[in-house]
């Protein structure tokens, strides 16, 4: 956890810094009479500060062996969930909701066992035509149309 | 009007049609969350949370409260059948009730946490009708400082009582003082920390992050752990608790409703250590100590009345102050806040149907899962048989249409992607998520009530110093904050983490 410890405070560090020269560039005011950049001026202070803590401590700390931490293939599976996410929401108002979940759905259910392709297309064709369905009708909620106009 | 007036029109309202049907989908959707384990009752509040901005506010809050408190009911069926806490809450429960279910005493057990539930609910929701009006009273005399200091105290007391690092949970709250000032100011109206990008100009919507931070991570770490799912096989057919049982059983029940919201109502602390201080204290009061663990009906009834009445007296500081005291509870203040209802002292008087109408759907709600967890018991230990494979695509379904349907835009949906990214790493690197929720939400009153201060004062922090309830409130927040440098002290936090810790495991 020393190592994980290490890599987060040097990030929160840096957000801290960032952010505090970004609140002196929106305006920090005087105690008197705040600006809006006070509060996150603060915040950016405590934090900083507290990284700095949280940085140091890896250094005195004791701890015993190292249980936490990632494994590669467990992780790679996490990613290529990620990156099906990241591509799904690019293609959201491209392709339109029904196109661009029913191919989600297929590959989501299709990613961690295997199951028959039937199956997985009707789960699929449901979960999309019955989510649409309720939130649209139900809801009120609108989705894109997209490609040919679904 | 009189105590019965405003009773009897709160159940006008929580009878009409649609908040009696948004009551039932709420303890339903509570009680099946409560069940499944990789989903809680905060995962599932934040998926529906973009849904209640289309009801009414009543109707929304009605939902909300119910998923709460009945993920409470539901969380003790797989402590008990498969040794799972479905529920954080229930963890305990674990404890005595599968011992109970492995020596063929499933179903009293099963019938002892449902009406220990129902016990501790009801009477949690008559301490909270009582507590309530008259603390918002008092609450009326207090100004800027006193707010401020009620706040500070609250997001101290989440960080204190956070089951990893004091430390790393005060960081988190820094990170949500900074999120919340996205957007535009709230007195001069200019656009702060945009980044250029026009979306951000209202903000980072709190649907966005807590959707990330709670149901995509939460999708991302279960992910790495396959989920696997015994029941035990054993009748659970005799539901209803022998008359040994509930002379073994009552008294554990009023215990654990008394500290379950005598503790909850302290802002910060939730059902989970009610749970825990309640199994502490049967065993410490019983005759027969050896008995625990091994399937004492007491050690089932006391956590899990506990756990529920924590529900009724987290509510109290919400209600009464105006002041969310934990992430899910910061939902609850956010959905009012959308219908342009603003919690605060004055909100019982000036929303008297809100206030009652939730109230008796609290009690309408309890009646409901003692109906829908005793009869329907089958159908919840069939949900429990839903592989996570089939169960996970529709959580990220359920999370992207949630977060699109606020404004139909892809950015919120880049965003709820960053805070799962960001919320997978957090837990991955010991970090929570609830001070960042919870100091998100409460920024912009703190703000202002920091300015205001200030500008009373003409910029001296002496304020908070010199007026006693101020002071008071801040001090115990130092001294809770300055207790983790204090090995006695230490101690008490210690346990409270090995509490949590045993939960993980």
């Amino acid at each position: 956890m020393k190592h994980l410890d290490r890599i987060s405070s040097l990030f929160w560090l840096f957000f801290s810094i960032y952010i505090f020269f970004e609140s002196i560039h929106v305006g920090i005011g005087r105690l008197q009479k705040p600006q809006a950049g006070f509060i996150a001026f603060g915040g950016s202070i405590l934090l900083g500060i507290l990284s700095v803590v949280l940085f140091l401590q890896t250094f005195f700390r004791k701890e015993q062996a190292d249980t936490s931490g990632f494994s590669i293939p467990l992780w790679g599976r996490v990613l290529v969930m990620l990156i099906s996410l990241v591509v799904y929401v690019i293609l959201f108002e491209k392709l339109g909701y029904l196109i661009d979940t029913f191919l989600l759905m297929i590959f989501l259910l299709s990613s961690l066992k295997e199951m028959r392709w039937g199956w997985i297309l009707a789960s699929s064709f449901l979960i999309t035509f019955l989510s649409y369905y309720m939130f649209t009708k139900g809801l009120g909620c609108q989705f894109p149309y997209g490609l040919f106009g679904l | 009007m009189g105590f019965l007036d405003n009773i009897i029109l709160g159940f006008q309202v929580c009878l009409s049609p649609t908040n009696f049907l948004f009551c039932l989908i709420g303890v339903t959707l509570g009680t099946l969350v409560g069940v499944l384990p990789g989903i809680g009752p905060m995962g599932c509040i934040a998926i529906l949370f973009p849904a209640t901005f289309k009801m009414e506010a009543t109707t929304g809050i009605i939902m909300m409260a119910g998923i709460w408190y009945g993920a409470m009911y539901g969380g003790s069926t797989t402590s008990i059948l498969v040794n799972i806490p479905g529920e954080a809450a229930s963890v305990v429960t674990c404890l005595d009730g599968y011992q109970m279910a492995r020596q063929g005493r499933a179903g009293p057990a099963l019938g002892i946490a449902a009406m220990g539930s129902f016990i501790a609910g009801t009477l949690s929701v008559v301490g909270l009708m009582c507590v309530a009006q008259p603390l918002a009273t008092l609450a009326l005399r207090f100004g800027p400082p006193e707010y401020l200091a009620v706040m500070c105290a609250g997001v101290v007391i989440v960080t204190y009582l956070a089951r990893g690092s004091t430390l790393k949970a005060l960081m988190m709250a820094a990170v949500g003082i900074i999120l919340a000032n996205t957007g535009l100011d709230l007195i001069t109206g200019l656009p702060r920390f945009t980044f250029g990008f026009e979306e951000l100009t209202d903000g980072i919507k709190l649907a966005s992050i807590v959707m990330g931070l709670f149901g995509i991570s939460e999708v991302f770490i279960n992910l790495e752990t396959a989920f696997k799912t015994d029941i035990y096989k054993t009748k659970y057919s005799n539901l209803w608790p022998s008359l040994r049982d509930w002379a073994d059983s009552i008294w554990a029940i009023l215990r654990g409703t008394a500290i379950g919201f005598g503790l909850g109502s302290l802002p910060g602390v939730g059902p989970i250590t009610s749970s825990f201080v309640s199994y502490a204290v049967e065993k410490k009061v019983s005759k027969h100590p050896e008995r625990f663990g091994k399937g004492a009906i007491e050690g089932v009834a006391g956590p899990e009345s506990a756990n529920n009445a924590a529900t009724g007296g987290n509510l109290i500081s919400l209600i009464a102050l105006g002041i969310p005291s934990n992430a899910l509870l910061a939902l609850l203040y956010s959905s009012l806040i959308v219908h342009g209802i603003q919690p605060s002292p004055l909100f019982i008087k000036g929303h008297p149907d809100i206030f009652w109408g939730l109230i008796a759907s609290m009690y309408l709600g309890n009646v409901l899962l003692v109906v829908l967890n005793l009869p329907l018991i089958a159908i919840w230990v069939k949900v429990l048989k839903i592989p996570y494979h089939i169960l996970f695509p529709l959580i990220l379904l359920f999370c992207i249409i949630g977060v699109y349907s606020l404004d139909s835009s892809t950015f919120d949906l880049h965003i709820m992607l960053i805070f799962g990214v960001l919320g997978y790493l957090m837990r991955k690197f010991g970090y929570e998520a609830a001070p960042l929720v919870l100091t998100f939400v409460l920024t912009p009153q703190l703000e202002a009530h920091l300015r205001r201060s200030l500008t009373i004062s003409d910029g001296s922090f002496a304020i908070f110093f010199t007026r006693p309830i101020a002071a008071g409130v801040l001090s115990f927040a130092l001294f809770l904050l300055l207790s983790n440098f204090s090995p006695y002290l230490r101690k008490g936090r210690k346990k409270h983490q090995a509490f949590a810790d045993e939960e993980d495991g």
